[in-house]
């Protein structure tokens, strides 16, 4: 019994990780396309703001929220002692 | 990263090995670049290239030989994780997706971004949702991990059923990429190319299976970097002064607006309740600017080409059987991580690539008579890639006389730029070389399933190691030479039959992986109706759309047909689980244990303790 609960807190973190990251990425999303014309208005290094983040920022904001969670979840998984013996 | 336990077999000069690959690349680019301004025959040059090329891809896959299972089918579960996300990188996009993006990019501009962030979202749900459970699972292929799951040998066969027909269509659309683009190149018949492609995919991988495919696959992802980059990179630092093409390339905006204004293309009316029109195959216009909203980014059109995409992409069974070949559970995240990073470096310059190809055409060849175009512009026109024609006898070529096809798009750059032969041909190259990745991947992957899954669904006994490798290898030569015949065929729309495959194989495995690693409650019963239902839907809506020439459903084009075939899986699975008795104990522990990421593989486990009771 012990054991379960021990696993049902991990895996409730582990769960709250993988929705963050899934909440941040699609609310970045959704706010990149329902504010693309109004960023548009600006300029950045000679493309328009909403474009920008569309074709670049959102590529970078996803490689680094990946690596995020590579680097939370193996912090979750030693804190759980969850990787002894492989 | 902490230093691993155990690394039992990895080879530490591998990053090495790779650095003097890239380098032998660039060397072997500034000496053909170097014979050629001494006047060596163009011939010479296209047959250097491609025997060192073929030579060095055949080396590394034949020279990966092996007969033992287990390095056959996962590597050895040695891949280390940034060389397991090069291989992740190149074969989700493959040539196919990555010339067509560039083309849909060159003629529908922005409409692209809605397929590009479902190939984003794609690999960030396979990270967080999907890797680490699956490499805990271990299983050779998906088929092999359902029936791990359900304990069920029929789901396996079902399952195999289902992924047979997308993983042929994205075989057949690799090759006729990879022979379209070959043919460039080498002045051979069609059927004798398309031979001599065949023979470079099954020779790669009949020797070592997943451990050559991983190592042809790194250094084919470093030649489509190299081809695909260099290229732009020269040119954005002779359009706008910086090596950095992937953010330089909005300071051609205002230019490129004015080249499209004067050469007569006009910003239409945007149009939302339209479905998203992507470029056909053949020869078409140029009709849209680049830097216009429409249809494909609002709404309606953009959830479906996102989801369905992104469905695909989280769970094609190339891509998820990679998993299993890392080293651990951390490092099969960290695959993952390293795959979209590589993704990313080339969606972005996708787009970089469709702009600077459409602001030098529009420059140099729109406006100009016919004795000042480019001298290898022949390359595309002979191959029906680019039709340039006088019709009105003005003199010059209009905007309205040129018509180019769409995969020949990513061809168009160094050609219009007129860079030396050596670097055209080292790009014509690179797309050969993404084709034969994607087609070997998807070869292995198939005759896997075939094989692994239908004589292991039948009967129970694993037969001994080497006899398995021996099947699946004749197997891989029966598929190849099958997949080389519809080739020849008829002519197909590669970006279709990937985006049908994306949809088939997204209807079928998405939900039901969702559903067996995160629902407890969810049985045999609700995969089978899942699977059953989500294929059923997508393949009968596209049969009822393109073969018996039905009209469209809620504004859905068939190319995304798994935009239908998700949601009845999904809601099928769910259904039918409530209705049937839930999972055993059984069933039950094995979830449980899947869940966490420490212990022995599960697969590995189960196969030797059936080994030992025999």
């Amino acid at each position: 019994m012990n054991e379960r609960s021990k696993h049902g807190s991990y895996w409730i973190g582990t769960r709250v990780l993988i929705l963050s990251v899934l909440t941040t990425f699609f609310v970045c999303l959704v706010s990149a396309l329902i504010f693309l014309s109004a960023m548009d208005k600006y300029e950045l290094i000679g493309f328009p703001l909403g474009y920008l983040i569309l074709s670049n920022g959102l590529i970078i904001l996803a490689v680094g929220l990946v690596f995020w969670f590579v680097d939370r979840q193996h912090r979750l998984d030693h804190k759980h002692r969850m990787i002894e013996d492989i | 990263m902490a230093i691993q336990a155990s690394q039992p077999n990895v080879n530490p000069r591998l990053g090495q090995y790779f650095a003097c690959f890239t380098s032998a690349l660039f060397a072997l680019v500034v000496l053909l670049i170097l014979l050629e301004q001494l006047g060596i025959a163009q011939e010479s040059l296209n047959l250097t290239m491609i025997i060192v090329l073929s030579a060095l891809t055949l080396s590394l896959g034949i020279g990966a030989s092996t007969n033992d299972v287990h390095e056959f089918f996962v590597a050895g579960r040695s891949v280390s994780a940034n060389f397991n996300g090069f291989t992740l990188a190149i074969s989700s996009l493959g040539a196919t997706g990555l010339v067509a993006l560039i083309g849909i990019f060159f003629f529908r501009g922005l409409d692209a971004f809605a397929l590009e962030l479902g190939w984003l979202a794609g690999f960030i749900l396979m990270a967080v949702l999907f890797a680490p459970y699956l490499r805990k699972m271990g299983a050779f292929t998906i088929p092999g991990f359902l029936q791990f799951r359900f304990q069920s040998r029929s789901l396996r066969l079902l399952t195999v059923l289902a992924l047979i027909l997308p993983a042929v269509f994205i075989l057949i659309a690799e090759l006729r990429i990879g022979i379209l683009t070959a043919s460039l190149v080498i002045n051979f018949q069609y059927q004798t190319i398309s031979l001599l492609v065949g023979l470079i995919v099954i020779m790669s991988v009949i020797g070592g299976g997943m451990r050559s495919l991983t190592w042809i696959q790194c250094a084919l992802l470093l030649l489509v970097l190299v081809g695909f980059l260099l290229p732009l990179t020269i040119l954005a630092i002779l359009l706008t002064n910086l090596p950095i093409p992937q953010l330089t390339y909005g300071t051609l905006f205002d230019d490129l607006i004015l080249l499209e204004q004067s050469s007569g293309i006009v910003i239409d009316a945007p149009v939302t309740s339209q479905l998203i029109a992507l470029p056909h195959s053949g020869l078409q216009k140029i009709q849209s600017p680049f830097l216009q909203y429409s249809s494909g980014l609002s709404g309606w059109n953009f959830i479906v080409v996102f989801s369905c995409i992104m469905a695909g992409i989280s769970t094609l069974p190339t891509l998820l059987v990679r998993c299993g070949t890392t080293l651990d559970i951390y490092e099969a995240r960290k695959s993952v991580a390293w795959g979209i990073f590589l993704l990313g470096i080339i969606i972005m310059s996708v787009p970089a690539y469709a702009v600077f190809a459409k602001y030098i055409t529009l420059k140099d060849i729109v406006g100009s008579t016919f004795d000042q175009l480019p001298q290898w512009i022949s390359l595309l026109t002979d191959s029906g890639q680019l039709s340039l024609s006088d019709t009105n006898q003005s003199g010059n070529l209009d905007l309205n006389e040129i018509m180019f096809a769409r995969d020949g798009i990513a061809l168009i750059l160094p050609i219009v730029a007129e860079f030396p032969y050596s670097l055209i041909a080292l790009t014509i190259l690179s797309v050969t070389g993404a084709a034969i990745a994607g087609a070997t991947a998807q070869l292995l992957s198939l005759s896997n399933m075939i094989t692994d899954d239908v004589l292991y669904g039948l009967w129970r006994v694993p037969g001994p190691g080497k006899n398995r490798v021996i099947i699946v290898r004749v197997t891989m030569c029966l598929i190849a030479t099958g997949a080389i015949w519809l080739v020849n065929f008829r002519d197909l729309d590669g970006l279709k039959l990937l985006l049908w495959s994306l949809s088939l194989s997204g209807a079928t495995l998405f939900p039901v992986l969702i559903y067996s690693i995160w629902w407890n409650r969810f049985n045999l019963f609700g995969a089978m109706a899942s699977i059953i239902s989500g294929f059923a839907v997508t393949v009968l809506y596209i049969w009822f759309t393109e073969v018996a020439g039905g009209s469209d459903l809620f504004g859905i084009s068939n190319m995304f047909a798994g935009a239908l075939g998700i949601p009845s899986a999904f809601i099928a699975g769910f259904a039918v689980s409530l209705m049937t008795p839930s999972t055993s104990q059984k069933v039950f522990e094995i979830i449980e244990d899947m869940r966490i990421p420490g212990g022995e593989t599960l697969y590995d486990r189960a196969h030797r303790l059936a080994t030992r009771k025999h």
